[in-house]
């Protein structure tokens, strides 16, 4: 039947539409085809990448968050192992206490705290500050100490007197702000409840040697201040806590018991 | 063909635009959708070639085609439906695209592949990825319907 099913077919297509200038149609559908066609590569390639940089950004953020795994107690010599950090995308707000007074005021000048910069130890925290850009704007030093019941604010010029204090609620505290050089500016506050046998100090340390702008401190004098007078921060601390032994350095520093 | 040989690729195009859209006439039945899908079957030919990933392009004209009219008809009744402008369709011409219609699409694929535009088995096995023996098996069936399709309709008509 080939032969006769060819000519057969020949009467069906009686009828035939002109063809037109559907050749320049094809082309100039196949330039679109192309263009979309770039269009959707470019688009997974851009998709591909943020979802590196978001799980890259992810997995850094849960594994350098781990802080250091031991705490000593001192006198007890016992150790024990903090809890892991909640595998989150943005760090919790309420991971530690500290950092939940001091996060909301150092983004509030919009500057970050940088989650592996956190470091702790019996009686102290310190986080690292970084701008938008990720350059280092300094620290943040949180340190609690026991002290005698007579013990009184120190006075930096001289190891002998008392400094006067200001009050704040049921605080006291006295600021011992320095930043007179703009390559090491610092504002601190120690703080303690009234007659209270633990005291609280708090320190912002801007960026060394990185001139007087990226120098300034993360935190103002009176935001210092208002960490130190913040009564959950000193609560923040364990109770058996002091920072006696691997305390970092404070400007002004707070001699204990 | 190269993928950067414009000329070339218009030549292709502009020599064997008519009878893909006769091919797919004779697979759907509607003119108007024939030169559509003709349409998007070489600018996808254009496309790929231009990337040079077309070996063969009647291959992959014809394949993409007859994949295309399959995709169009499935799940659809046929109806047979002419050129805007055309005179009066003869009788028998609509029995004998009323009989292939009546046909699985693949074996008509086979039938107007093999009956209209001519192609071997082997050439026709390469479009509908078939091989020689399948491509003979359908369109043995696809005749010997057909055959019977169109008896039985005349038979109608002349009683």
């Amino acid at each position: 039947m080939s032969g006769p099913l060819n000519r057969l077919l020949e009467h069906v297509l009686e009828g035939e539409p002109e063809v037109g200038d559907e050749v320049d149609a094809i082309f100039r559908r196949a330039a679109r085809l192309r263009r979309r066609r770039t269009q959707a590569v470019l688009l997974a390639g851009v998709g591909t990448a943020g979802l590196i940089v978001a799980l890259g950004y992810l997995l850094t953020a849960t594994l350098l968050n781990s802080p250091p795994a031991t705490v000593s107690t001192g006198t007890a010599d016992v150790v024990a192992a903090t809890p892991p950090p909640l595998p989150s995308e943005a760090p919790a707000p309420a991971r530690d206490g500290v950092l939940a007074v001091v996060e909301p005021l150092v983004k509030g000048r919009q500057l970050e705290i940088v989650p592996a910069s956190e470091r702790r130890g019996d009686g102290w925290r310190e986080y690292g500050v970084a701008d938008a850009q990720g350059r280092s704007r300094g620290t943040i030093q949180v340190a609690v100490f026991d002290v005698r019941k007579n013990w009184c604010f120190p006075v930096a010029a001289d190891p002998d007197a008392c400094a006067r204090t200001d009050h704040a609620g049921g605080m006291e505290y006295v600021r011992y702000d320095d930043v007179s050089d703009a390559d090491r500016q610092v504002r601190q506050t120690i703080a303690r409840r009234i007659d209270g046998r633990r005291a609280l100090a708090v320190l912002a340390a801007g960026a060394q040697n990185a001139g007087a702008q990226r120098g300034k401190p993360a935190l103002t004098g009176a935001q210092v201040e208002q960490v130190a007078t913040d009564e959950r921060v000193l609560d923040a601390f364990g109770k058996a806590e002091n920072c006696d032994d691997g305390c970092p350095a404070f400007a002004t520093p707070v001699e204990g018991d | 063909m190269s993928g950067d040989n414009d000329t070339a690729l218009r030549e292709f195009v502009t020599s064997r635009l008519p009878q893909l859209r006769r091919s797919a006439f004779l697979m759907c039945g509607d003119w108007k959708m024939a030169a559509e899908l003709t349409r998007a079957t070489l600018a996808r030919l254009v496309a790929d070639s231009r990337r040079g990933v077309v070996a063969d392009p009647d291959v992959y004209a014809y394949a993409d085609l007859m994949e295309a009219c399959r995709r169009r008809n499935r799940r659809r009744e046929h109806v047979f439906v002419a050129s805007p402008g055309a005179a009066g369709v003869e009788a028998e011409s609509i029995l004998l695209l009323d009989a292939l219609h009546k046909l699985t699409p693949r074996c008509r694929a086979v039938l107007v592949l093999r009956h209209w535009d001519g192609f071997d088995a082997e050439a026709a096995g390469a479009m509908l990825d078939l091989n020689e023996d399948q491509i003979a098996a359908y369109e043995r069936a696809g005749l010997a319907a057909l055959e019977k399709l169109l008896g039985e309709s005349e038979a109608a008509m002349a009683g």
